[in-house]
């Protein structure tokens, strides 16, 4: 039975803490305890300062130097446990592309070499437990999800399809076709569009971008698939993370006997990326799609973190678009002129590759372009003008103050510490989180801002239908090319792989 | 076909060769027991008739705090679909006392804004001079007011407070308000909801239909099944309200007036026609004091005229077929079922467990013995009012639809001609419990659930239904499956290619479309396509994220 009390006790003894929420000094203070406050801004709140938790103390070395961490959650009967494999899994050549793909689908799907898919389908369905597992461009992942009952009876299953796989020829058919129908559908959304032409325009072509061809797909037989077998995955660098209702000293135990099950060393695969191309001169780029609204996305060049810029860009970005309808974005392109029902910016948080900053939305094709002025205009605007102090602080409070609900759950717990592992984050990354944001100045916000949200260097990717987006709006006389010089991209151009 | 015998020599196989590597105890072992997974919620009913459901869950300092009207599109009409969503919209832009420097200056603002669209709704269509001037005095009026407001500083409040998942949503059947909270904060909670349960002011109203259209836009028109599922609830509810797309019509959502909305606001923003969720790290007499505090003194709304039109029985089956190319393949097969309680429904969620995965009925028959589909599932959705149960098939690129068909007939007619397996009910009730265990792990969906369990018939009902399933029998499915599934009561909707388009564009999209993207080998979720499906509907004001900046 779920009981109420015990999961914070654990979360909040944390050996090294930070508060980021503490009384509000601002509260005005008189409110009677019966009476209603007339504001909100009235309100007394209680004391509060949230420790977040540090992995410190969950965290277990296994056999061969894994490390684990284990977050007891003693109310509810299930592990959940995810495996970080923190190595590239990419195709050295274009052609191979298909084969990587196809194969890392059927990894459980096309069973093991002792037990066909579906005995391992019925086995995991009966007791309504979920195994996954897949080879991701920069990590390899697998993954349970089960009652605490069946949990260690299933840890075996996990090796078992990763390093042995049976690759069922009758699986292998079903997931072929699923694989060649997505690829006739892929460009059914802008979205879908959008995805691989950012990817070409910002990064250019790349093994982590590479597309396999429908011929390469249908040329693929089981046999071919074998040389992927067991690559990905080796306790070298694995990083574990559990969650659930368990006896720790068991647990270890039953990792320990986990771990011993994968190879040292992995089979194949790549030690670090290749290097990109970079991106595409600043620009607009039409993708021609039919559809009622433009979908745009433009981009530049961020940071590889750990950087120091990152955290002043997420604040600068936070307040252009990234906070929700406080920000300015969300205030000039929705709530004043109804233009999109979502616009935001982002900057990419990205431990592997350089990432990007950028802003999207999607409008209706008539206003296309002039949703994206507004867009640059702004962001010219809050480089040559700066922030206010009030923007400043409302982001950080909102990124600061929402710390705890990011640790909302064991499992969720679990997952941060592990993955953190492999991107090599300290175990004082929330401690500097908070501090860093806290102590961030306007001046280091601003130029963090001025430095990477450059009007002229955006590249300005638009799907939509292109002959819709050349004409000039009846309302505005705006069109695409009042933006600068637009080059029309085709599927094949966004799908280049040299 | 495959036979109970050769599925009897399966599990034996399986038994035998699983019993090397894995501890085949405790993978054939029992049920949880469904006590483990009960849901110990507190529930109250304020005398103005406000219900509150607490859930006290202290495994992280933060608190999922929701309020949920029971409105939606259920209580729309032709001519006002929509108007529900959009004013959920509506309520993010303030109250008298929230979003606005000079309430009493904006007041008359906002009249005077009132009477130019009234003069312009009965302006004759030819008159574009003085149409014209009345834009421009719309126009300076709105810029006026704007001068006045504190944009969205209800959810500036939120976001200071480190309020995170801030959002809402509409449903057909529910409008809810939401966000997390750290502990400390709820009090903020309370003060701004119960704020905008009075108070709240309609402002800025046509540039926010504007919004609304661009996300119908996003949602229906640019999604590759949007339409199909907006057409086939049409289809499939003849004459009840669930068959209105919760986003509203296009031209309904073009005419929606601020009027129409202070309506909707009116009749139905009341405390006895809402539910109140507190889940997460509370002190429960305290939390309840602190409700009764801010919610307790206001009055009770006027009763509103129930929804009454009942679905009819069908004539006979019923069909959609969409021909296009940019939609990958399906087959979807409804069935009407009563709505909830009913002691049917215990049943058909035993049915949708034997016909659902990639061990289930229907995968094994279409997707492993046929190979003439790609996925195949089913779902029971339980709803208010009346109820509908989905098979669903995902299709490849050359549907063999009667072998679809006759297929998937042959599997829901023989569920009716003999018991399921005992491996199969216990395998479903296994997953109805596993089910419940797991709802309890994220408070802010478990905030929902509770909140939709009490629309529909009592919360307690999130205990009660898994047990209740427990306690089905294979008789009782057998005979489900003979009351329900029969073609006069199904409703079909297909995708299928354009195969004139195909022939018409091949030349010309050459090369085009043949390639993708590594991530896409992996089947797609059924269910990620936008617009109303059955069991579920739901439109919110913002696809606000969560996190990812630490």
């Amino acid at each position: 039975m779920k009981t109420a009390a015990p999961r914070s006790a654990l979360i909040l003894s944390a050996l090294l803490a930070v508060s980021v929420c503490a009384k509000d000094p601002a509260a005005p203070k008189g409110a009677a305890a019966n009476s209603l406050p007339d504001h909100y801004s009235k309100i007394q709140y209680p004391a509060f300062a949230y420790q977040p938790p540090h992995p410190s103390a969950y965290k277990v070395t296994l056999d061969r130097g894994v490390t684990a961490y284990l977050i007891p959650d003693s109310t509810l009967a299930l592990i959940q446990m995810s495996l970080f494999f923190g190595r590239p899994n990419l195709p050295a050549r274009p052609e191979e592309t298909a084969a990587l793909n196809l194969y890392s689908s059927l990894i459980k799907i096309g069973g093991s070499a002792r037990f066909t898919p579906e005995q391992i389908e019925d086995s995991l369905e009966f007791v309504a437990a979920a195994l996954s597992a897949g080879l991701g461009d920069y990590q390899a992942e697998l993954g349970l999800d089960a009652l605490k009952k069946d949990a260690y009876a299933l840890f075996d299953l996990l090796p078992e399809v990763a390093l042995k796989p049976r690759l069922d020829p009758e699986a292998f058919k079903v997931q072929k076709r699923t694989y060649l129908e997505n690829i006739k559908h892929r460009y059914d959304t802008p979205r879908g569009v959008m995805g691989v032409a950012y990817e070409h325009v910002l990064h250019g072509p790349h093994p982590i971008g590479w597309i396999a061809t429908e011929k390469e797909v249908e040329a693929l037989t089981p046999a071919k698939l074998k040389a992927w077998a067991g690559t990905g995955f080796a306790s070298k660098g694995l990083v574990i993370g559990v969650a659930g209702q368990f006896d720790r000293q068991e647990m270890i135990a039953q990792l320990n006997r986990l771990v011993a099950q994968f190879p040292e060393a992995y089979k194949g695969g790549v030690d670090s990326l290749p290097p990109f191309r970079g991106p595409d001169k600043p620009g607009v780029y039409v993708v021609d799609k039919q559809a009622s609204q433009a979908t745009i996305r433009m981009g530049a060049p961020g940071v590889k973190r750990p950087h120091p810029d990152y955290y002043p860009l997420v604040v600068a970005s936070y307040i252009f678009g990234d906070g929700g309808f406080t920000s300015r974005l969300m205030e000039k392109v929705r709530s004043n002129e109804g233009l999109a029902y979502g616009v935001d910016s982002d900057v990419g948080s990205d431990y592997n590759r350089r990432g990007t900053v950028g802003v999207s939305l999607q409008t209706k094709v008539e206003t296309g372009a002039y949703a994206i002025k507004i867009v640059l205009d702004e962001m010219e605007k809050m480089g040559k003008e700066g922030i206010t102090e009030a923007e400043l602080q409302r982001a950080k409070d909102g990124l600061v103050k929402s710390l705890p609900s990011l640790f909302d759950t064991p499992a969720a717990t679990a997952r941060i510490f592990a993955q953190g592992e492999v991107w090599k984050r300290k175990p004082d990354h929330y401690i500097e989180y908070v501090n860093t944001l806290n102590k961030l100045t306007k001046a280091e916000v601003e130029a963090a801002f001025r430095k990477y949200f450059v009007r002229d260097s955006m590249r300005i990717v638009v799907v939509g239908p292109k002959e819709a987006l050349a004409k000039a709006d009846a309302r505005t006389g705006l069109s695409l090319s009042a933006l600068g010089p637009v080059r029309e991209l085709t599927f094949a151009d966004i799908e280049a792989r040299k | 076909m495959r036979t109970n015998a050769d599925w009897t020599a399966k599990e034996t196989t399986l038994r035998r060769s699983l019993a090397g590597l894995l501890v085949l105890a405790a993978l054939l072992g029992g049920l949880a027991a469904p006590a483990e997974a009960a849901i110990q919620a507190e529930f109250a009913q304020l005398d103005n008739g406000l219900k509150v459901i607490l859930y006290p869950d202290r495994q992280a300092p933060i608190v999922a705090a929701r309020i949920f009207y029971v409105t939606g599109s259920v209580h729309e009409r032709p001519g006002n679909t929509g108007i529900a969503h959009l004013l959920e919209h509506m309520l993010f832009k303030g109250t008298k006392k929230v979003g606005v420097k000079d309430a009493a200056k904006d007041e008359v603002i906002l009249k005077q804004i009132d009477q130019v669209v009234a003069r312009m709704r009965k302006l004759p269509a030819a008159d574009t001079a003085l149409r014209s001037k009345l834009k421009r005095d719309y126009d300076s009026l709105l810029a006026a007011e704007r001068d006045l407001l504190i944009k969205y500083e209800l959810w500036e409040a939120y976001e200071k407070a480190g309020g995170t998942g801030l959002n809402a949503f509409t449903s057909d059947l529910m409008t809810a308000y939401f966000v997390t909270l750290p502990k400390n904060r709820l009090e903020l909670f309370l003060w701004l909801e119960s704020d905008r349960m009075q108070n709240g002011v309609l402002r800025e109203f046509y540039p926010e239909r504007d919004v609304v259209m661009e996300e119908r836009r996003m949602r229906v028109e640019d999604s590759p099944t949007g339409r199909y599922w907006e057409s086939l609830m049409g289809v499939f509810y003849e004459a009840h309200p669930f068959r209105f797309p919760t986003i509203g019509y296009p031209s309904d959502i073009r005419n929606l007036t601020k009027e129409q909305a202070e309506e909707h606001y009116k009749a139905y923003y009341k405390p006895n026609n809402a539910i109140l969720v507190l889940a997460g790290d509370i002190d429960s007499k305290q939390a309840m004091a602190e409700i009764k505090r801010y919610f307790g003194t206001i009055p009770r709304g006027e009763a509103f005229p129930p929804v009454v039109t009942e679905e009819p029985q069908q004539p006979g089956e019923k069909r959609l077929t969409v021909r296009k190319n940019d939609a990958k393949p399906r087959y979807d097969l409804l069935f009407h079922t009563p709505g909830f309680p009913h002691d049917d429904l215990y049943a058909l969620d035993i049915l949708e467990g034997a016909l659902s995965g990639r061990s289930g009925r229907l995968h094994r028959k279409l997707v492993k013995e046929l190979k003439i589909a790609l996925s195949a599932g089913a779902g029971n959705g339980a709803d208010k009012y009346t109820s509908s149960f989905h098979v669903s098939v995902d299709l490849d690129g050359k549907p063999q639809l009667d072998k679809v068909e006759k297929a998937v007939w042959d599997v829901l007619y023989d569920l009716g001609q003999k018991p399921i397996t005992e491996r199969e009910l216990a395998r479903a009730k296994n997953q109805v419990t596993a089910r419940t265990l797991r709802q309890l792990q994220n408070i802010e969906e478990l905030a929902t659930e509770l909140a939709f369990w009490e629309m529909r018939g009592g919360w307690n009902y999130i205990n009660a239904f898994p047990e209740n399933v427990q306690k089905v029998t294979a008789q009782q499915v057998q005979d489900v499956a003979k009351k329900y599934f029969y073609h006069k009561n199904s409703t079909v909707g297909v995708i299928v290619p354009d195969e004139e388009t195909q022939v018409r564009t091949a030349k010309g999209q050459a090369g085009r479309g043949t390639k993708t993207a590594k991530s896409s080998a992996e089947g797609r979720d059924p269910s990620s396509a936008e617009g109303r499906k059955p069991g579920a509907s739901a439109s919110g004001v913002a696809a606000a994220e969560e996190g990812g900046a630490e």
